[in-house]
């Protein structure tokens, strides 16, 4: 098998890594060239295509209703049930009966008329779906975890960057103050420098033993499964496929977007990855759930510093992102900014510091981003390298093996059994 | 008399010596029992000898070594042996000079009978290695494995080192053969056997499938044999004989022979036999490791196995997680893992249900090997009994996608001939994931293939190889293609223009991104992107 040379993906890499150093930078290719003209409409309006309406993808469409700008147009789901409600949702604040319900993304794709996409779907159908979307030529505001798989990831990179498109992943933590403000402080040295941080994530529930059951009306099972291999239906599909590992990891996966993307961010690590992993998890033994419950893994970074990610109940703090420097530690999760010594938590950051990106609405930044061509606060090359260390735990534990990897190549130094879990085998007709 | 030849008269006189001296030991070998040695041996030799051979038979022991009441057996018996076939002539000794190169090179082999805790000094070890790295034999029985405590080179020689007899003398065990068809094993006639015997443990990882070619070890399927001597989950591997290749020579080592009875047991003679010949090098034999155990874990993973091939969706998955469990343990060690791909190939072979099959083939996508392939190849052609099962084919290439190997590329590009529809799809996508460029011929062709799905399948699989030959093929296709399959065309071809510019080659790609530049959106944008980013990197 010829092993993929990293090289292309380099080459699309490159131009975005050297863009994010400073936030508010032009977009390589002048807007009006990358389609300003025809992608937002004269009238400024946005149009949009929601895929994956269900609990997320409901809620970010009903976010996105609320934009002025923003004109929905059409609803994609494989449950009729979410796209017939989606379909009124959007009818019912425009009331009319424009909008347009399909059950197959692609059609969807298709319609030239469509500027944006919001997608939330099952983790193992990222890739897909991302790629084929930003293919399309269409902006994406896509959920995090950004991929079920490294490669996978790569790939919903590799196509975003080759399109121009503009991308925000969901890991709207980042346009909060409080991550915000905790994350320049840390960035700009206000507890010296950092040595380890801490990462706190849910930890995961009781399994259920289902039995095969008739799929419900509406419910094209087939296509939910879509590239995941086939299994019978046990009366498991929307939101608890979280705890299937054939569709996501468990918490594990499902928060990774959040605490780590703020940990990679308040240590300017959002290009890059950790050197060394080892971890263990707990595993239900049996039921139909057989993603980690309990987990707990060490990443060891290029410059010394060592991250340690575990469910909450294995972190001194519970939940969130706590940095410890040389000087004290900034703690922070929804709702809480915590600091010692606490004074730090009162400066100011000065006209000459590091200035991190600011947002204060994820979606209105996607929106403004979408019109200007410039980044987003979490461009798709970041959601990459936040999931990938929860990925790279999941192998890890998987493996239970100390892991060496390559940041920069993506590629395990020690192990063909990890190697072979950075992919995935797709069920026929899907791939990437 | 030249000083040389002195010694060597010296050395036979001493061997002439030692052999009155170990006649008296033989004196402990009754009349009776001769006869049942003589009667039991082999009539003649299974290879014909190139040349005569010369057998050195070494019996002595260290101080510290213990002296097993067999050594005067096996003297006798390998006497007898050579004399009786005419495979060669023993010369019984235990002197140490008789490993001085002026001695040992009269020899062929040297036979370590019984010998324990030997100590060679540092000239008699250079001897004794260039000897056997030289191109000539060393054969041992039963506690042979017992020498050289601080000569790692020699333990490794020997394939183990003694760490214990849990089987004792009056224990009975059940002996399975690991390579029943290998040409050493035939005095067994492919069955194994139980055998009166102590048994040595030589501990991993001195010992090691992967090291040598164990030719039969201890059947822990036997209940009997599994509960004698405090057995540890450690001692699941016990090799009973074994065959390996040191520089240009050859071992052969019998673990059995420590009761006196074995010494007029036909087939272990015909066996020792075997062996001494092949050290010889008369027996040219196959010794390459087989990273195959079918021991005690065997028992365990097949107790597993048979649960899991009724397994169903919706049943208990313990038996899974227990198999999940064992395959993980095994994760870096070939031979392990090896035993273990072959038990899962048994059972995707066998009646096992559909849900069974595909959990093999998922632990098959970590584990297989080329090994796998003849097995999964199979299932590429095979059609689901129903609409409610998953498709055997998808199933397959689920674990043939990420095991490595031409033979795997190979398997592939024959099932694309003989397949349709999803299946073929799924196989040509499996190729381009797997970039396989020896498939760009048949995939060229597949682009005009009347069913969009396969043409489709086929442009993104030249996208992702993207090699010189792929990207020709695109660029002769994208002229021809419309409507949809242009749209991929088009995105597969910039893919091959970022490949051909991260090499460097930044003529062709902007070849191509100029070409591209006048399809219509988003194309035209994506290669004005890929102008820039070339520009880009041309500054930097």
């Amino acid at each position: 098998m010829a092993k993929k040379t990293i090289s292309r993906r380099q080459f699309l890499k490159g131009a975005t890594v050297a863009a994010a150093g400073v936030a508010g930078f032009p977009y390589f290719v002048p807007s009006s060239v990358l389609g300003r003209a025809g992608n937002v409409a004269a009238s400024n309006r946005i149009v949009m295509g929601c895929i994956g309406v269900g609990s997320q993808g409901g809620g970010n469409m009903r976010g996105f209703l609320g934009k002025k700008e923003v004109q929905v147009v059409a609803v994609c789901d494989v449950d009729k049930g979410h796209r017939d409600g989606a379909k009124k949702t959007v009818d019912d604040r425009y009331k009319n009966n424009d909008c347009k319900a399909y059950l197959d993304f692609r059609e969807l794709l298709e319609r030239k008329d469509i500027d944006a996409l919001s997608m939330a779907l099952p983790d193992h159908w990222h890739s897909i779906i991302y790629v084929a979307g930003a293919r399309a030529g269409k902006d994406i505001y896509g959920e995090k975890p950004l991929a079920r798989t490294i490669h996978g990831g790569r790939a919903i990179c590799d196509a975003v960057h080759r399109y121009g498109r503009v991308w925000q992943t969901g890991s709207w933590q980042r346009s909060q103050r409080n991550f915000h403000h905790a994350c320049e402080l840390v960035r700009n040295g206000r507890i010296g420098k950092v040595h380890k941080v801490e990462v706190g994530l849910p930890t995961g529930g009781s399994t259920d033993n289902k039995p095969v059951q008739p799929v419900p009306e509406g419910l094209d099972w087939d296509f939910w499964l879509g590239p995941a291999p086939w299994v019978a239906y046990r009366g498991v599909c929307h939101w608890n496929w979280r705890w299937m590992m054939d569709y996501s990891g468990g918490q594990l996966t499902d928060w990774a977007g959040h605490h780590i993307d703020i940990a990679h961010w308040g240590l300017g690590l959002d290009y890059t990855g950790p050197v060394e992993i080892e971890g263990k998890g707990v595993y239900p033994r049996d039921g139909i759930y057989d993603a980690p419950t309990a987990y707990k893994f060490t990443c060891k970074y290029d410059n010394g510093l060592t991250m340690i990610v575990a469910n909450d109940r294995q972190q001194p703090k519970g939940m969130g992102t706590i940095w410890y420097g040389e000087k004290g530690w900034v703690y922070v999760k929804r709702g809480k900014l915590e600091a010692d010594p606490k004074s730090i938590l009162d400066e100011r950051i000065g006209p000459s510091e590091i200035k991190l990106y600011e947002s204060r609405d994820h979606q209105r930044n996607f929106l403004d981003c979408v019109k200007s061509r410039k980044l987003t606060i979490t461009p798709v090359e970041v959601a990459h390298r936040s999931i990938s260390v929860g990925l790279l735990g999941e192998i890890a534990m998987l493996t239970e093996k100390k892991l060496r990897w390559d940041p920069e190549k993506e590629i395990f130094l020690n192990s063909d059994e990890a190697n072979r879990m950075l992919s995935r085998p797709m069920r026929s007709p899907w791939h990437l | 008399m030249s000083r040389r030849s002195k010694v060597i008269n010296i050395a036979l006189l001493a061997v002439l010596c030692f052999s009155l001296f170990t006649n008296i030991l033989q004196a402990a070998v009754s009349p009776a029992e001769l006869q049942k040695i003589e009667k039991a041996m082999p009539a003649k030799a299974r290879a014909a000898p190139k040349r005569p051979r010369k057998l050195l038979v070494f019996n002595l022991c260290g101080p510290k070594g213990f002296r097993h009441g067999c050594i005067p057996y096996w003297d006798k018996a390998l006497e007898i042996m050579g004399r009786k076939t005419g495979a060669f002539a023993a010369v019984v000794s235990d002197d140490m000079s008789m490993f001085r190169p002026e001695n040992l090179k009269q020899f062929d082999a040297v036979c370590l009978n019984n010998t324990t805790r030997l100590k060679f000094d540092e000239p008699l070890r250079k001897s004794l290695m260039s000897f056997i790295k030289g191109g000539k034999g060393i054969v041992g029985i039963h506690a042979a494995t017992d020498n050289f405590n601080d000569w790692p080179e020699a333990q490794e020689m020997m394939g183990g080192k003694f760490t214990g007899h849990p089987w004792r003398s009056g224990d009975t065990v059940a002996i399975k053969l690991d390579q029943p068809n290998h040409p050493l094993m035939a005095a067994f006639k492919g069955k194994g056997f139980k055998i009166k015997d102590e048994i040595y443990r030589t501990d991993p990882p001195l010992y090691s499938r992967d090291k040598q070619l164990v030719l039969m070890s201890l059947d822990m399927s036997d209940e009997k044999t599994r509960n004698i001597g405090g057995f540890k989950p450690t001692d699941e591997d016990t090799g009973i004989s074994w065959v390996k290749s040191f520089g240009k020579g050859r071992l052969f080592y019998c673990s059995l022979g420590h009761n006196n009875e074995v010494t007029w047991n036909p087939p272990v003679l015909q066996h020792v036999l075997d062996g001494i010949q092949f050290a010889f090098g008369d027996f040219k034999v196959d010794t390459k490791p087989r990273p195959i155990i079918s021991s005690g874990k065997e028992t365990e993973m097949d107790e597993l196995l048979k649960k899991v091939k009724t397994y169903d969706w919706g049943q208990s998955r313990e038996p899974l997680t227990k198999v999940s469990d064992l395959v993980r343990k095994a994760y870096g060690s070939p031979a392990e893992l090896g035993r273990i791909e072959k038990s899962m190939l048994e059972l995707l072979r066998s009646d096992a249900t559909p849900a069974a099959k595909q959990f093999v083939c998922r632990k098959l996508s970590i584990i297989g090997t080329e090994a796998c392939v003849s097995t999964l190849a199979a299932m590429l052609t095979q059609k689901p009994a129903s609409k409610q099962e998953p498709h055997p084919a998808d199933m397959a290439r689920y674990a043939l996608e990420r095991i490595p190997g031409a033979a795997v590329d190979e398997a592939l590009r024959n099932a694309l001939r003989t397949t349709t529809g999803k299946t073929k799809v799924g196989i040509i996508n499996t190729l381009g994931q797997r970039r396989d460029s020896r498939s760009v011929r048949a995939l060229r062709s597949l682009i005009r293939d009347s069913d969009p799905l396969t043409a489709g399948a086929a442009v993104a699989a030249l996208g992702n190889i993207a090699n010189p030959q792929a990207t020709r093929a695109l660029a002769q296709a994208k002229d021809k293609a419309t409507g949809k399959l242009r749209l991929l065309v088009c995105d597969a071809y910039l893919k091959c223009a970022d490949e051909l510019a991260a090499q460097g080659k930044k003529e062709e790609a902007l070849a191509i991104y100029n070409e591209l530049m006048k399809e219509p959106k988003p194309i035209n944008i994506a290669a004005l992107r890929g102008r820039i980013n070339l520009q880009t990197k041309v500054k930097k």
